[in-house]
């Protein structure tokens, strides 16, 4: 299965979200990473068919989706980076009625809600009123949902928003485990996240996409201009400002070790490191959310 | 599709503010019924005399020894059974009021001083046969059953105002991704929303009617309306029929309003994108037509009437003149709903399925 975009723009007046961005994806888990702003959930929106892009098109193996209509949708599932619920609905109603939306049989829909419940941890809390729920319930309610389908493309705006770190972890083996043959996005603030699940990594920015690729070979990019450099620890302030610092740790002797992100050595103690994701990140975000 | 419009008819009908709003207008019938019949009064001319159901009794025991046709020597035993005697310091005799059969005789046929007019029957009601009998009741009950019925269309308003635009507020989202969501879904709103309003048109049409049926039975619905006390002269249905055909016309009105009145908010709901948007501008279109001040004469009149307003505001209505096949002119009023549920159907479906989130 291919999933294509096309030449795909979307403009809120003269702001333009999404511009002339063009993708191919197929079966695959794509971490979809941008500082705030950068479009990740208009490009989703646009994905999911549920706003109409200004120009450009996005097909599936050749179709457009939006004339494939109930045939394109039923092959979905998506997160919405916020989602309303109806607040004296259960969990378990809740699911019981979008698997009606989703056309699933009363039968199936139970089983599959019951199985998502469990999956997701909320089996406990299914018959407790929405309202009721923490932000991380109500998030897990929200992955819940959008996989009982089975979908062939999950699109999750931001699905680990909100969850500890064991449900993160939950998440991210419910995920490995689901992927396979799969078209799985997933967008995310957190490196972390999409270096453990995704395979291909599409860093985004004010509409475009920067990068597109494995995390290995994009980290390949930035390779030789990440640095370790240990300063005294009441120095380390002054170099926020002037060096570009992806992390920063205390160490003994009241000394402060810096990873910076440069060209050229920013000292003479400087060590050239290995550069992982998070680094990448920066180097293409700094600045974004000044 | 079936357990999809269990879900819609779930999320109208058991919201708290929908329940509460159901149980007020049941209780605005209560408070209205009761408080009709405690301020009906009667007084046989002789000795008996009294209020509330005790009215009742005494009337219908009137209206029986006048049953039947209505002749002009039934209208001079009247008017000389309930003669006044006593001085009325300048009041219009016709508006006095000892029980309904006297004001029903006072009201056509006597003069200022309670003195018959000189009129016969075939001078106020031509040829027509008219039915006497005790109607005070029935005509009082429809009389409120207006009001509860105007309470009523605005509460179909209000559940049905966030059918589409509470979506908005975030599962648009989920609901629009899908498969049905921009189909069935729609489809099973509209549905449920139609069923919704329906049934509590049904309930409150049917509590009011049973309600009247304890307390005054179903003597005087086989007779004519036109025989009725002075408040039901003036201004009122200027036909022939009986009571039981007002409250069937009125019926069939109280459902063809809930139907007009679904069509447009549905529209309202899928365009606006908030409930309480939705409810103003639906409320106010309802509405509307008090402020348009076009005359009875005039034959826009006869249009303005076919609005769902004034569906429920049977005395309109039903006042056109009847149709050359002697129905009621009321009966437009089924296309009207019907027209207005397509396009509602229509409409909120398009615009809901092409809903841009934000
Ligand atoms: N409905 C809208 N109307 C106007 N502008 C919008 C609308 N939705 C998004 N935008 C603008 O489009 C741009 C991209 O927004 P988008 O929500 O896609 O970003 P994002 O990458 O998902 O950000 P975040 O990480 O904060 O979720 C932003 O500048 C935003 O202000
Ligand atoms: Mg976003």
């Amino acid at each position: 299965m291919e999933l294509t975009a096309i030449e795909l723009t979307k403009q809120y007046g003269t702001k333009t979200a999404v511009d002339h961005l063009n993708i191919t994806l197929s079966n695959g888990v794509y971490g979809l990473l941008g500082a705030n702003g950068a479009g990740k959930t208009t490009l989703m929106r646009l994905l999911c068919d549920i706003q109409t892009p200004t120009s450009g098109k996005i097909t599936l193996d050749g179709k457009r989706i939006s004339e494939m209509g109930e045939k394109y949708r039923n092959l979905l599932g998506y997160l919405p980076q916020h989602f309303g619920y109806y607040p004296d609905f259960t969990p378990w109603d809740f699911l019981l009625y979008v698997a009606a939306l989703k056309g699933l049989s009363e039968k199936q829909a139970k089983i599959k809600a019951a199985e998502l419940l469990e999956a997701v941890g909320l089996t406990k809390e299914s018959r407790q009123k929405i309202k009721t729920f923490s932000g991380g319930m109500k998030q897990r309610l929200g992955i819940a949902q959008a996989m009982l389908n089975n979908p062939h493309i999950l699109i999750l705006d931001e699905p680990t928003a909100g969850l500890d770190p064991k449900e993160r972890v939950r998440f991210r083996n419910l995920i490995s485990a689901f992927s396979k043959d799969r078209i799985v996005i997933l967008s995310t603030h957190i490196v972390s996240d999409v270096e453990f699940m995704a395979e291909e990594i599409i860093m985004m920015k004010s509409g475009v996409i920067l990068h597109f690729g494995k995390p290995q070979e994009i980290t390949a990019e930035i390779d030789g201009q990440v640095w370790e450099c240990t300063v005294l620890s009441s120095h380390a302030e002054q170099y926020t400002e002037t060096l570009n610092i992806s992390n920063l740790r205390n160490t003994e002797n009241n000394c402060t070790t810096l990873r910076v992100i440069a060209d050229y050595p920013p000292m003479e103690n400087a060590i050239q490191v290995q550069p992982t994701l998070e680094d990448l990140y920066l180097f293409y975000f700094k600045g974004a959310n000044e | 599709m079936k357990n999809l419009i269990k879900f819609e008819l779930r999320k109208i009908i058991t919201t708290r503010l929908a329940l509460i709003s159901i149980a007020a207008v049941l209780l605005l019938s209560v408070i209205l019924s009761v408080s009709t019949l405690q301020n009906m009064y009667a007084f046989d001319g002789v000795s008996n005399e009294g209020r509330g159901k005790t009215a009742v009794e005494i009337d219908k025991s009137i209206a029986a020894k006048y049953e039947g046709v209505l002749t002009d020597k039934k209208i001079q035993q009247i008017m000389s059974d309930f003669k006044l005697t006593h001085d009325l310091h300048g009041m219009n005799a016709q508006y006095f009021y000892q029980n309904a059969t006297q004001s029903a005789a006072f009201a056509r046929f006597s003069d200022m001083n309670g003195n018959w007019n000189g009129d016969s029957i075939s001078d106020v009601f031509g040829n027509e046969e008219i039915q006497v009998g005790y109607v005070n009741g029935w005509l009082n009950t429809s009389h409120n059953m207006a009001k509860i019925l105007f309470a009523l269309s605005l509460i179909i308003i209000l559940m049905i105002a966030p059918v589409f635009s509470g979506e908005y507020g975030g599962v648009d989202n989920i609901i629009l991704t899908s498969r049905y969501g921009k189909t069935k879904c729609a489809t099973a709103k509209v549905i449920a929303s139609l069923i919704s309003a329906l049934l509590i048109t049904l309930l409150v049409f049917g509590f009011n009617l049973l309600f009247a049926l304890m307390i005054y039975g179903t003597e005087g619905l086989n007779c004519s309306i036109l025989f009725a006390p002075q408040e039901f002269v003036e201004g009122y249905i200027p036909f022939n029929i009986t009571c039981a055909t007002v409250l069937k016309h009125q019926l069939l009105l109280a459902f063809t309003s809930a139907v007009s009145v679904t069509g447009i908010t549905l529209i309202l709901s899928a365009f606006c994108k908030s409930q309480l948007i939705a409810f103003a501008v639906s409320a106010a279109i309802h509405i509307m037509p008090i402020m348009l001040p076009i005359p009875e004469t005039s034959s826009l009149y006869r249009l303005i009437v076919l609005m769902p307003f004034y569906h429920s505001q049977y005395i309109s209505i039903l006042s056109v003149e009847q149709m050359k096949s002697g129905m009621l002119y009321a009966i437009w009023a089924i296309p009207v709903a019907v027209i207005l549920m397509v396009i509602g159907t229509v409409v909120s479906r398009r615009l809901f399925a092409k809903h841009q989130v934000s």
